[in-house]
């Protein structure tokens, strides 16, 4: 199947423009509100590894130091600049093609 | 205190919406800054405080921090009665025996089905959402959740000092400002969920307790707090310019941080009920915010837009009129109407009935 070709598409679509100024506030509340269900998470992690510790598995010290090898630094950095990628996409309103 | 364990999420993002006071002080300081840049102060604000709106706002418009303290408060506005009423909804079952339970012993509860419910009543006071009887049990979500997670751990207006506030402390502080401690029945006005009916009891504890408010939910919730305390609370459902008590019947008519949230004719009728309802000799005492008089003009200014935008629209009436002269009309004596040290808060406002 390798050697079966494919034509992406090259045209660009047509956009449309979707937030107008007088939305700024609004999308100024969906980051607090985002802030807020971030921190909840956050606590969860923290809470998590207090229970964990009380049970006798303390990690904190583990996680806090833990370096990581080749395999999951690789990894880290593929999700991480994907992430990146991603929002400086959203902000820049340019989209690469499909990898 | 009631006992009850939030859910991680309920309590996490109650948690959030205490954590903002100390991000606010340096954006109330740079707007500050700002003001004193543009030589805007008591010398040159104006007298009409919607004159001195307009100076104050053509200036703090290009500031960021006020643009950014505006943000947060809208968002703090339209979420923390949201916030709350989920943390509510993940323990509405184990809480629905609870409150069956609290719902008996010695503090009653007399629901009026007819209750006339005055039109300026049914505002989202505070932003809350829909209000006191914003939801079946907006009492515990606003009584219990929005005043332990919340408000209990904010600071005060900035017209008060500012400082970090203990709402139990204070409202224990201001029923020891009544004259006597022998008062047979004490009535209070507007209770809510019985934070100051709290304190009440405790200043005055032999005497008999009445407390009225339009909200069921919010009565509910202090008959529970009653309940729980041990207390025997005579609770009514009832509007405090028309209580039902009869002529002459109580020492001390007193409420706590309500007349702000009155407007001016309201504020009439609640002086005139308790002329009634006091005996010969009896003491009216009120603790409620300064009058704009009593504040700088920037104070006043600031006072009057957290009123606007934060959900009490009767702020600025009562914060303008002469109370003195109304309660002295209506045939109070000894008439005090002034603040508390060090930071005039609460504003105490005292008469006796002759």
């Amino acid at each position: 199947m390798a050697d079966r070709k494919t034509y992406p598409a090259t045209k660009k679509p047509r956009k449309r423009e979707a937030l107008r100024p007088e939305d700024m506030d609004k999308l100024g509340q969906a980051i607090l509100s985002l802030t807020q269900e971030l921190w909840a998470v956050k606590d969860r992690q923290a809470v998590t590894e207090v229970i964990l510790k009380e049970r006798g598995i303390d990690i904190r010290e583990a996680i806090d130091t833990h370096k990581p090898d080749a395999d999951l630094e690789a990894q880290l950095a593929l999700d991480r600049q994907a992430l990146v990628t991603k929002i400086v996409q959203d902000i820049t309103g340019e989209y690469g093609p499909l990898e | 205190m009631m006992d009850y364990t939030l859910r991680q999420h309920g309590r996490a993002t109650l948690d959030f919406l205490s954590s903002f006071s100390p991000s606010i002080a340096p954006l109330m300081e740079d707007q500050q800054e700002a003001l004193d840049s543009a030589g805007l102060n008591d010398e040159t604000l104006a007298g009409d405080l919607d004159e001195r709106a307009k100076q104050i706002e053509s200036v703090l418009a290009k500031v960021p921090a006020f643009r950014t303290a505006n943000l947060v408060g809208e968002w703090h506005g339209e979420h923390h009665g949201r916030t709350a009423a989920a943390a509510f909804e993940e323990i509405k079952e184990e809480l629905a025996p609870y409150f069956e339970k609290l719902a008996s012993g010695g503090t009653t509860l007399a629901y009026e089905p007819d209750l006339d419910v005055p039109k300026y009543w049914p505002y989202p006071i505070h932003r809350t959402t829909g209000g006191w009887d914003g939801h079946r049990h907006m009492g515990f979500i606003h009584g219990e959740l929005v005043h332990r997670y919340i408000v209990s751990k904010a600071t005060k207006p900035p017209a008060a000092g500012g400082k970090a506030t203990d709402i139990y402390a204070d409202r224990k502080n201001f029923a020891e400002q009544a004259p006597r401690r022998d008062y047979a029945h004490v009535v209070e006005i507007g209770c809510s969920s019985g934070p100051y009916t709290m304190q009440l009891a405790e200043v005055f504890p032999e005497a008999k307790i009445s407390a009225c408010d339009i909200s069921i939910a919010q009565l509910e919730q202090a008959q529970r707090n009653g309940n729980l305390a041990g207390h025997s609370w005579n609770l009514l459902h009832a509007d405090g310019c028309a209580t039902g008590l009869d002529d002459d019947s109580c020492g001390l008519f007193t409420s706590y941080i309500l007349l702000h949230e009155l407007p001016v004719k309201v504020i009439e009728g609640v002086l005139r009920e308790g002329f009634r309802a006091l005996e010969s000799g009896g003491d009216l005492l009120f603790g409620d915010v300064a009058p704009y008089n009593a504040l700088s003009k920037t104070g006043a200014w600031r006072t009057d837009y957290m009123a606007t935008y934060g959900g009490e629209p009767f702020w600025r009436g009562s914060s303008t009129m002469d109370m003195v002269g109304l309660m002295e009309e209506i045939g109070f004596v000894d008439v005090k109407y002034e603040g508390m040290p060090p930071n005039n808060y609460p504003w105490l406002t005292y008469g006796r009935k002759p």
